[in-house]
């Protein structure tokens, strides 16, 4: 019997068969995990929405051959504040996702697993600056993935920018206007927006709710971020697609 | 290598394309059905070509039927003014079980499920409306799963519906019938005490 514990984040879910499901889960000591949750879709579950996405949850495995089996599972907190609100679960959603990607089968990483806990509970209390703390959760996350992006310096010269800069998706940082030939695929920066970057990066995510920042810098800022991010893990994620295209209010 | 002759190594194959059929299955199907009678067999090749030939989705909620519009469209003894809004066809079947809900469907043929990237476009939302749009309707039901892109799809429709003064309605949830207490989980719970009544 090889019957192991954990505590983790459930990720998000897959259907299986007739009634089963694939859960996909960032555990705070295993890395992620997949496991198969039988009966989950049956009405009478044992499992009810302990197994729902966004639920931070303890559970028991078993160890299979391919994917483990979840044979118990108890809500430490189920944030059922998020499911509660339309904005909560589709950002919320995009933080699952990239969570997802960057997250690795086996290999531990408590920092990403309380970055994520953290985020998801500011985003389950708050009614307003979603997208803002999505930015921060992406700068947040790359940052302790390694990616932290240079920004008071120049990458190349390490000189201080001048008013003119681009940020360098490549080279990881804001370039000066001289050593920006070196990568033609730069975006042009205001530095209003590589102030709030960095204010994004250093601030706790429970202080970026109160923040209060222009909506074009925000906007700026955004796509900035996202082809940071879309550049490192090498692929779109479909759920910023979503968010992009159905905004309404 | 093949052990079978043709048909029958193809009957096989076919088989063990559906759901839940693995090759003994398929197998086992196989010889049952060369066993039986030909009228028998011809009888399930019928079957599933009139499907495919005549099942279409109802014009205006979506089900499956096959006619123009569904029976519970065609029925001038249902309610007229209210429509209980569902993920899939097959959700139509549980709740007139119930007997509770006499009024009319709109099957959504789906979910909107932030994380795939599935969003309204993708649903028949815009269709909804449109029917909202041209019938006097009181109120919608809104019977999507109790899972995350239910409840994601319940709150666009709520948000998108209210406005146009018709009644929104989510059906409860809860613990079910003959379930034991303690083995409930705190949200489902949770729910089951928000939502009490007087007795």
């Amino acid at each position: 019997m090889s019957l192991y514990k954990t505590r983790g984040i459930v990720l998000r879910t897959h259907k299986l068969g007739e009634a089963d499901r694939i859960v996909t889960i960032l555990t705070a000591n295993h890395g992620k995990v997949r496991a198969v949750a039988k009966g989950v879709r049956k009405t009478k579950s044992k499992f009810g929405s302990r197994l729902e996405p966004f639920t931070n949850v303890d559970l028991v495995l078993y160890k299979g051959r391919n994917l483990d089996i979840v044979t118990q599972a108890e809500i430490i907190d189920s944030l059922s504040e998020i499911r509660d609100n339309f904005d909560r679960i589709t950002y919320g959603s995009a933080m699952l996702d990239l969570a997802n990607k960057v997250s690795v089968e086996g290999e531990r990483d408590v920092s990403l697993y309380n970055l994520l806990l953290r985020a998801l509970d500011v985003i389950s209390k708050t009614r307003k600056n979603f997208r803002l703390l999505l930015i921060a959760f992406d700068i947040k996350l790359m940052a302790i993935s390694g990616y932290m992006p240079k920004l008071e310096r120049c990458v190349i010269c390490e000189k201080k920018t001048g008013a003119k800069m681009r940020f360098s998706f490549e080279w990881g940082g804001v370039m000066c206007e001289e050593c920006s030939i070196a990568d033609r695929n730069s975006a042009a920066v205001s530095s209003a927006t590589i102030e709030t970057f960095t204010r994004l990066m250093r601030l706790p995510l429970s202080d970026i709710v109160a923040l209060d920042v222009i909506a074009r810098l925000e906007d700026d800022l955004y796509l900035i971020v996202r082809d940071y991010v879309n550049y490192y893990i090498e692929s779109k994620l479909k759920s910023r697609d979503y968010l992009g295209q159905f905004t309404y209010n | 290598m093949a052990y079978y002759a043709g048909p029958v190594a193809m009957l096989i194959d076919e088989f063990a394309k559906l759901p839940g059929i693995g090759p003994k299955t398929a197998q086992r199907l196989t010889f049952h059905i060369l066993k039986s009678s030909p009228t028998e067999a011809r009888k399930l090749a019928r079957a599933i070509d009139e499907v495919k030939d005549k099942i279409s989705f109802c014009e205006e909620c979506f089900n499956v039927t096959d006619q123009v519009r569904c029976e519970f469209c065609r029925d001038a003894n249902r309610d007229q003014e209210a429509i209980c809004v569902i993920e899939e066809p097959r959700d139509i079947v549980a709740l007139e079980k119930t007997g509770e809900f006499r009024g009319l469907y709109h099957v959504l043929q789906g979910a909107i499920s932030p994380i795939d990237g599935i969003g309204p476009d993708d649903i028949r939302v815009r269709e909804l409306l449109k029917r909202l749009g041209e019938k006097e309707i009181k109120e919608v039901v809104i019977a999507t799963n109790p899972n995350i892109e239910g409840e994601a799809t319940a709150m666009y429709l709520a948000r998108l519906i209210k406005p146009l003064g018709i009644t929104v309605t989510r059906i409860a949830s809860g613990l079910p019938v003959g379930g034991d207490l303690e083995y409930a989980d705190e949200v489902t719970l949770g729910r089951a005490l928000e939502g009490r009544r007087e007795m």
